[in-house]
């Protein structure tokens, strides 16, 4: 039986997948007084960057990724851009394993190893690769409301209190366009937007996968709005400098509500949101990696319980090998990552890939 | 684990040959003699021989189990009959010339319900069953007459899921006073009835009821198809046609739906569920059963919307609470001491100072003594109940806490646990997060409050994969459904209810065309006045 996802569970993956990372660690804070403007530019890009994504599904609406690669791109090198991309997922996946346990460490299990962390998260998310994106699309379906509620809660809170300030995000403009730019490409649109890729293993899933462009969009939208609200509410909190420099900005802003005495320490609002959207944003690009090593194996999704846990040892070593520390590990990923894995695997190749497509396509046509 | 349960259900099918049936033979005392040799001569069995017929010439028998028929309609439509109504009345020439066999058959016998036997194997179950066997000297044939008629329950008010404003009835442990309440609540040709005997020892009688036209025929086929595969010596209670029947094995949540309550049924069927009867059994089973379903009482539609609403929010609250309550205590108080306020914490850990155990094993001690308390509370007889209710106030009580075994914080902790697990409409539902709580407990005290998120992910995961009779347990919340949210944490007025549930039913959505209700106006019309 084909797996299904309806309009719902799709949105509701997009935005709790854009959610993953990107509203804990905040995003574009770095452009201090100019984050909303980033933040939006970023979207934009993100928006055309989800529609090459989406050429290939409408080309062949019902044929799982990989085979499209294959069909595209000839036997040969589309089998090389399979092992490419599933490189690439895993390899993402163990980045953001790694962010989450030492999130997770640095907030709230300040003793526990990050070994035993990351084992327990990989577990579940292991488990789930294993009910499938059917079973992850409901939960995601389920979960998004609840994550809302908490976001709203989160707003609410910070605006009764009356702490955010607007001189925090004055003065407008204060650096030139090449700077603002800079901040956009390649950082703003390959993370969180450009990671979108990942989806062009699940729309065959959908039950109009045709409709994946519309529904994408509206996903991005709606998450790129709150991210927006979010980044500048924390902004407009702490102050530029302080945001930029804190590790969980999020958590540093809730920390400052105290309404008098009653409703004071909320901190746990900020773990629920930052351990079910890691979850989703792991699981995704996990089961991306394991979806293609099926369909290279042939391997059905319940006989591959091997295949799963093999992989998620993998990722655990992967998250941990990564980098000796954190400051390294974030370094990497603002500076390194972007340029030389994001910018190939999001617009490169499916450049090249959309090129071939379209020589294809008018080829076919005559 | 599958491996182990294989190694215990492996069974060689080879000793099971075909049973070839005995047929009746034209020797009265032949089959008599049958009868009495296959029953071990068993005294409820009662064989009555003697003759009719003008000239007292045929030779009959009559066989039944004392005890399991009526004795009037036996004595009075059978016997009596029998032996002299027929001398009196002149009977046409015509009807005595076909045989004596046809005679009684057409003429004599004055029962509703009545059947005609070939083979003594059907002889001895009707005889089993509660009906009266009647023998022919020189036929093949017996007639058999429906005579069931046994001591049993009236019909009671249900001792679980009481209600406070609804229909008091609830089923008992036969068939037929269960269908025949559920007919007396929908009287629609369309509510149809099917009967299945299923155990090869108990030949219990299993009933699959459904309205035809509403309920999904692919469900009904299912329910037919799964039923058939049951192959089993025994069926004491619909419990064990559930475990029979169910789509998951390795869940703590149930996937059918039990009830006691006729009102309870019939509004399952209504919405085009398929109700299951076992002989036997006062639990209905109605399948496909969904999570949100566990959360409703039948009472939420004999109430006012606005209070069922408010009511169902408070068994989901109940349902977190009883679930997370003291796994939530754990690790606050052992993991994340800096999310209590200060003047709590302070009161919290000056409480816990003089008792030696970490909060988990102060938590389980606690949590396994109610357990315990309850299963005692369950089995005892109720003039020991009072005792028991005694001591347990001193174990989970101030007298723990003075012995300095457990803070009195946690005392709060396991009575709000204890209370919420009782809130659950559906008694198979509470057991379910009373296993799950354990689970909770462990997490939190190995990861804290990400482990209680991680447990919950994963429930949540579980959940969404599990489906009942093919329609996904958690809708209509996942997949979601907009039409199906009226009736589900809410409850819309009558008239807000107007299609059935969507994944249920497929073809009759409609229900009847409802309006909301408007009064009359007050002031008469221009026109009346006059």
């Amino acid at each position: 039986m084909k797996e299904s996802i309806t309009r719902y569970q799709f949105i509701s993956l997009v935005i709790l997948f854009e959610f993953g990372s990107s509203i804990i660690v905040g995003l574009g804070l770095e452009a201090k007084q100019n984050a909303w403007l980033v933040i939006l530019l970023s979207m934009i890009g993100g928006i055309l960057l989800y529609w090459l994504f989406t050429r290939f599904v409408s080309s062949y609406p019902d044929t799982p990724f990989p085979q499209v690669l294959q069909i595209v791109a000839g036997p040969y090198l589309g089998y090389l851009f399979i092992w490419v991309y599933i490189a690439y997922f895993l390899y993402i996946a163990a980045r953001v394993l790694r962010d989450f346990t030492m999130l997770t460490a640095q907030t709230i299990l300040h003793e526990t190893p990050l070994i035993a962390v990351s084992l327990l998260f990989m577990l579940v998310v292991c488990f789930a690769c294993y009910l499938g994106i059917e079973v992850i699309a409901r939960t995601s379906e389920l979960f998004l409301p609840f994550i809302l509620l908490m976001g709203g809660l989160f707003l609410m809170f910070v605006f009764i209190m009356d702490l955010p300030k607007i001189h925090h995000l004055q003065p407008f403009f204060n650096q030139d366009i090449g700077e603002i730019l800079s901040f956009v490409f390649p950082t703003g649109v390959t993370f969180p937007f450009g990671e979108l890729i990942v989806f062009t293993i699940i729309f065959h899933h959908l039950e109009d996968p045709l409709k994946s462009f519309r529904y994408g969009v509206t996903g991005i939208l709606y998450s790129g709005t709150s991210l927006l609200i979010i980044s500048v509410t924390i902004l407009m909190v702490l102050g530029p400098m302080i945001a930029m420099n804190s590790t969980v900005p999020l958590l540093d802003t809730i920390s400052l509500v105290n309404l008098q005495g009653i409703i004071q320490r909320l901190d746990p609002i900020v773990i629920i949101i930052m351990v079910i959207t890691g979850f989703f944003k792991i699981t995704i690009f996990f089961y991306a990696a394991v979806a293609m090593l099926q369909y290279l194996f042939r391997l059905p999704r319940r006989d591959s319980k091997g295949l799963i846990g093999f992989m998620g040892i993998l990722v655990i070593i992967l998250s941990i090998l990564i980098s000796p520390n954190f400051v390294e590990h974030m370094k990497e990923g603002l500076d390194i990552v972007p340029i030389y894995v994001h910018v190939p695997m999001q617009m490169i190749i499916p450049s090249f890939l959309f090129l071939l497509l379209f020589i294809r396509n008018k080829r076919n046509n005559q | 684990m599958k491996k182990l349960f294989r190694l215990f259900t492996k069974k060689e099918n080879s000793e099971q040959t075909e049973h070839q049936p005995t047929p009746i033979d034209t020797d009265l005392p032949q089959n008599l003699t049958y009868i009495k040799n296959s029953l071990g001569e068993s005294t409820d069995i009662v064989i009555r021989k003697f003759k009719i017929g003008e000239k007292r010439t045929v030779k009959i028998a009559v066989v039944y189990t004392d005890g399991l028929v009526n004795e009037s309609t036996v004595h009075e439509s059978l016997l009596e009959t029998l032996m002299s109504d027929v001398r009196q009345t002149q009977l046409s020439k015509q009807a005595l010339n076909k045989g004596m066999y046809y005679t009684v058959r057409d003429h004599v016998l004055t029962a509703g319900e009545l059947d005609e036997l070939e083979t003594l194997d059907d002889v001895l179950l009707h005889v089993l069953s509660g009906d009266t066997v009647l023998f022919l000297e020189g036929e093949t044939k017996a007639l058999c007459v429906s005579t069931r008629g046994w001591q049993d329950r009236g019909v009671e008010e249900p001792s679980t899921q009481a209600v406070v404003r609804g229909p008091k009835d609830g089923f008992t442990e036969t068939l037929r006073t269960n269908t025949a309440l559920l007919r007396r609540k929908i009287k629609d040709p369309n509510l149809w009835i099917t009967t299945q005997a299923i155990g090869t020892k108990t030949k219990t009688d299993v009933a699959v009821v459904y309205m035809n036209g509403i309920a999904n025929e692919k469900i009904v086929k299912e329910v037919h198809k799964r039923l058939n595969q049951i192959n089993i010596d025994s069926l004491l209670d619909s419990g064990y046609v559930e475990e029979l029947i169910q789509d998951e094995t390795y869940t703590p949540f149930p996937t059918v739906y039990n009830s006691e309550r006729p009102d309870s049924i019939a509004a399952g069927l209504l919405e085009g569920r398929v109700a299951i009867i076992v002989d036997g059994s006062p639990f209905v089973l109605l399948v496909p059963a969904l999570f949100m379903q566990f959360f409703q009482s039948p009472e939420d539609y004999y109430q006012r919307s606005d209070f069922a609403t408010l009511v169902r929010l408070i068994r989901f609250i109940a349902f977190f609470l009883a679930l997370l309550t003291p796994s939530a205590y754990i690790a606050l108080t052992t993991y994340h001491q800096e999310m209590i306020p200060t003047s709590l914490l302070i009161n919290l850990s000056s409480q816990r100072e003089g008792v030696p155990f970490p909060a988990l094993v102060e938590a389980l001690i606690m949590e396994v003594t109610f357990e315990i308390l309850r299963e005692a509370g369950v089995r005892l007889p109720k003039a020991v109940g009072s005792a028991i209710s005694i001591v347990g106030a001193l174990v989970l009580g101030q007298a723990a806490v003075e012995a300095g075994l457990v803070s009195s914080a946690m005392i709060i902790v396991v009575s709000l646990t204890a209370i919420s697990s009782f809130v659950s409409p559906s008694f198979n539902f509470a057991i379910s997060i009373r296993m799950l709580r354990f689970l909770f407990m462990i997490l939190a005290a190995t990861f804290g409050l990400f482990g209680i998120l991680l447990g919950l992910i994963v429930l949540a995961l579980h959940l969404a994969s599990l489906r009942s009779f093919g329609v996904p347990y958690l809708s209509p919340l996942a997949p979601y459904i907009t039409s199906d949210q009226k009736d589900t944490i809410l409850r819309f007025p009558r008239w807000g209810l107007l299609t059935r549930q969507r994944l249920i039913n497929q073809k009759n959505i409609d229900r009847e065309n409802m309006h909301k209700p408007k009064p009359t106006s007050r002031s008469p019309k221009k026109g009346d006045s006059s």
